[in-house]
């Protein structure tokens, strides 16, 4: 098929797609979801072949094949690991094998949560920390008060403070240890429970803010969309 | 013995390597180990997703073969079939497959995209309908904030919301992302902490 052709007739594919998805903002029907079925076999089956083209491949079949020849790219005992924890791993397709597959399965979960834990105290534990703690700006605090600036020097603590409360009052939120008193049912200590109350205010302020830049990216979309289908009609109608 | 953990081999496993991972990250020098296991770790990862894979294959062919809403699974079979084929053919590079993914998996991708912009609207809609407490009106109030903050109305600039209260309600959504950041960080940690000690076993332990 000639290259103009192919091209042309993906625009129109494309536009037909994007007018089907789109008319799902009028309700569900079954032609949507076909496209819907459709982009999930398209999206499984690339992401497929690429798992066996950019891992699968280099890092297990080459290396076998070359082993087969006499040519070892990696240490042989490396190749054997890969060969038996990749044997095991394929056992999970037969029922009755599955449980043979467990420990490789295992040994996923505890890389995974290895690298979890460091990624969440080196990524975001200590990072978010320190951001929290410098909220509180001293050296233009300090500039401020130098310069005799004292409303600017108050600015800053109050800044700082009213930061600050709104990380910690956002924890206290997520804070549900309680102690049971006599025949009372448990109750939060009331300075965790008004830190609290603060927080949910806080929290609702974070995700009306998410909510618009969601917001505002389908918009783009939309828009991204709309522009193209446009782009197509005065295409096809010759303009 | 009796141990009272059904899979000792998998426990033990997970744990070894767990630890030897995490301990690699905070001593110099362990880091050809580290880099041994994650490449082991990301073969295997690779083949579990093939094996995903051929879970949802297996499940659609099932589904076609009891005539169980049978041209859904029948799409979604062929579609598969032939972006597997062809991307492993030509690599993920050749003509066909940047053919497929920019005008059929694009398209859908960003019209979903798109869709979700009139849905959000319609969400925001109703929630303002059936919450009228201090929350609701908190949750609108600074929705339109940073939207009207975000871009201009009509090509008209506020000022006051651009520049004035605009970064105000940044800055406060930004702090108390921060607390969730913070939370979400030791809810990952505590989590990855109780599979390290055994106490959570998600591979059939």
């Amino acid at each position: 098929m000639p290259s103009d052709l192919l091209s042309q007739a993906g625009i129109v594919a494309a536009a037909l797609l994007t007018l089907i998805t789109l008319s799902y903002a009028f309700g569900d029907h079954p032609v949507f979801r076909i496209v819907l079925y459709l982009f999930i076999g398209i999206a499984a089956g690339y992401a497929g072949a690429i798992a066996i083209e950019d891992v699968i491949l280099p890092q297990l079949v080459f290396p076998v094949l070359d082993a087969w020849n006499g040519v070892f790219q990696i240490a042989p005992a490396d190749l054997i690991v890969r060969v038996v924890l990749s044997a095991l791993l394929l056992l999970k397709l037969s029922p009755r094998a599955a449980n043979l597959g467990n420990p490789v399965t295992a040994l996923l979960a505890g890389v995974g949560a290895a690298l979890a834990i460091g990624g969440a105290v080196q990524g975001t534990i200590l990072p978010q920390v320190g951001a929290a703690v410098t909220t509180f700006n001293a050296a233009q605090f300090d500039l401020a008060m130098q310069g005799g600036h004292y409303g600017e020097s108050i600015q800053v603590v109050v800044e700082g403070t009213i930061l600050l409360l709104a990380t910690v009052s956002t924890l206290a939120y997520f804070h549900f240890g309680a102690t049971a008193r006599g025949s009372q049912p448990p109750l939060r200590p009331i300075v965790v429970d008004g830190l609290a109350w603060v927080g949910s205010i806080f929290i609702v302020i974070t995700l009306a803010t998410l909510f618009a830049g969601v917001l505002l990216a389908a918009l783009s979309a939309l828009i991204e969309r709309l522009s193209f289908l446009v782009g197509v009609a005065n295409m096809l109608m010759g303009q | 013995m009796r141990t009272g953990i059904r899979a000792p081999v998998s426990t033990a496993v997970a744990i070894a390597v767990g630890f030897l991972v995490l301990i690699s990250l905070l001593i110099p020098g362990l880091e050809d180990l580290r880099n041994q296991i994650l490449n082991w770790a990301i073969l295997l990862a690779a083949i579990a997703l093939l094996l995903g894979l051929a879970n949802l294959f297996q499940v659609h062919f099932n589904k076609v073969r009891d005539r169980e809403k049978p041209v859904y699974s029948s799409i979604l079979l062929v579609a598969m079939l032939v972006t597997f084929g062809l991307t492993l053919w030509q690599g993920s590079q050749g003509d066909v497959p940047k053919w497929i993914f920019n005008n059929l998996q694009l398209p859908i991708e960003t019209g979903l995209m798109a869709v979700l912009a009139v849905s959000l609207t319609i969400a925001a809609a109703r929630f303002f309908q059936s919450r009228s407490d201090l929350m609701g009106f908190v949750f609108i109030g600074a929705l339109f904030i940073a939207l009207l903050a975000a871009a201009p109305v009509f090509g008209l600039e506020l000022p006051i919301f651009t520049q004035v209260v605009g970064p105000i309600i940044n800055s406060l959504s930004i702090s108390a992302a921060r607390g969730l950041l913070i939370g979400v960080g030791l809810g990952t940690l505590a989590t990855g902490l109780r599979i390290l000690l055994g106490a959570d076993r998600p591979y059939g332990g």
